[in-house]
């Protein structure tokens, strides 16, 4: 059965006759119509020298945009963007403001040499000793330890600004994640991948994250999310998720996940700066 | 498996830009979408099998366009533009506030935008036989995820 196309139009079909609708003549030329189009197609241009110029047209224009736009720049301004080639980055640097808190002095981002990678990967049964994760809807288990005093924070830990911290996690299976936190102050700041293009494949077992961060005066909390998923995550949709939720509650609040998502995160209490340690 | 990014735009770049023109018809913002769309392949590359990686191709060129005109708000050139931007502007089926929408692009590679058939039904002229064939839905899937979508542009003529 074969309906009767939208509005007269025919542009999916070859049409004997007419020009040759172009996305039929962009998968004749690379190969890819089905023999039985491939068929038509290839009668209509041999009978109608209008469709021979489409075809001449587009091989034209073939040629015109590898010549502007040459493989290899393009190749690797893409691989770039998807941080396919980035090296990896010891630190993270990358935080975006809430849109009605962009108050400079609070975002600072300090950008320190990694911490000593001195955690040595475990087995998933170990790092499950410490009560960690207070919540979540994901197995995959997050571990903040703060540098000064190698210490692994629980869920609701008093930490203080200028307090660096390290990042473990354990995936359970999860082959794609997103590291980010929320502050005090709307504030959203990706921990990895380091760049919202970067790649959010992550690795077996329990990992040391090659980073530290530092953090600043926000007030209140910061709470870090770690989201999963067994597919290629969209960073840039994460963030605008965790940006959407400081709208809402950003420390208690519970991010609404389409099926399949995961997530898992821990909050770390600020001290106030009058709070004795 | 990983991707041969200088094979694939070898092979599809002319295609998805030429794709990314017509949607955007402007060309630095072509090229950027076009690099988006292989930047997205390549994040989604389990999607990518033996046949006709076109086809998704020129899905993935589509939708990209689509976001870009979503941030953009352009203002109409043509009619053509005009149903494009309409298409670009319109809620998903099911889209119920900006944070689902967002969260459900975390999983974007799961569900065909209803934006992208809508192209390749209004602007392209696939029938839906052929927007199903495209996006491996069953043709009344494909009705109904249109219908509401093509009430925001039905103001247009001859849609």
């Amino acid at each position: 059965m074969s309906p009767a196309p939208p509005n007269g139009s025919n542009a999916a079909r070859p049409v004997s006759g007419g020009p040759i609708p172009q996305w039929t003549l962009e998968r004749y030329a690379l190969g890819e119509l089905p023999p039985d189009q491939t068929r038509v197609i290839r009668q209509q241009i041999a009978d109608d020298p209008a469709a021979a110029a489409q075809l001449r047209e587009l091989e034209n224009d073939d040629r015109a945009i590898r010549m502007r736009y040459p493989a290899g720049k393009m190749a690797e301004q893409i691989r770039s963007k998807a941080g396919v080639v980035e090296p990896r980055r010891r630190v993270s640097r990358w935080a975006m403001a809430a849109p009605v808190l962009a108050m400079a002095a609070a975002l600072m981002l300090v950008v320190l040499p990694g911490i000593p990678d001195t955690i040595e990967n475990t087995d998933i049964q170990l790092i499950d000793d410490g009560g960690i994760i207070a919540k979540g809807t994901g197995d995959a288990i997050l571990r903040v330890v703060r540098q000064a005093d190698d210490a692994v924070l629980d869920d609701g830990a008093l930490v203080a600004a200028g307090d660096i911290l390290g990042f473990r996690y354990n995936a359970a299976g999860a082959r794609h994640g997103v590291l980010l936190s929320v502050d005090g102050n709307g504030v959203v700041t990706l921990h990895f991948p380091p760049e919202m293009l970067g790649a959010t494949m992550l690795e077996s077992g329990t990992v040391t994250l090659d980073l530290a961060y530092e953090l600043d005066d926000a007030p209140e909390f910061e709470r870090f999310f770690l989201v999963t998923a067994d597919t290629p995550i969209d960073v840039g949709a994460v963030i605008a998720a965790a940006r959407a939720l400081v709208n809402d509650d950003a420390r208690d609040g519970d991010p609404t996940l389409p099926e399949g998502a995961q997530w898992t995160d821990l909050l770390l209490r600020k001290r106030a700066t009058t709070e004795a340690p | 498996m990983a991707v041969d990014v200088d094979a694939l735009y070898r092979q599809y770049g002319p295609m998805v830009l030429r794709r990314c023109r017509t949607l955007l018809k402007d060309e630095e913002r072509a090229v950027e979408a076009m690099q988006d769309t292989f930047v997205l392949l390549i994040r989604n590359q389990h999607r990518l099998d033996d046949h006709a990686p076109s086809s998704l191709l020129y899905r993935m060129a589509t939708n990209t366009c689509l976001n870009h005109l979503r941030s953009q708000r352009r203002r109409p050139e043509d009619a053509d533009s005009e149903l494009i931007i309409r298409i670009a502007a319109a809620p998903e089926e099911g889209e119920r506030s900006a944070a689902r929408l967002l969260l459900q692009k975390i999983f974007a590679q799961e569900q065909e935008s209803t934006r992208t058939m809508a192209v390749l039904h209004l602007l392209d002229g696939l029938t839906l036989v052929e927007v199903a064939e495209e996006v491996g839905l069953s043709v009344s899937g494909v009705r109904k995820r249109l219908r509401t979508l093509k009430a925001h542009v039905a103001e247009l003529h001859g849609v």
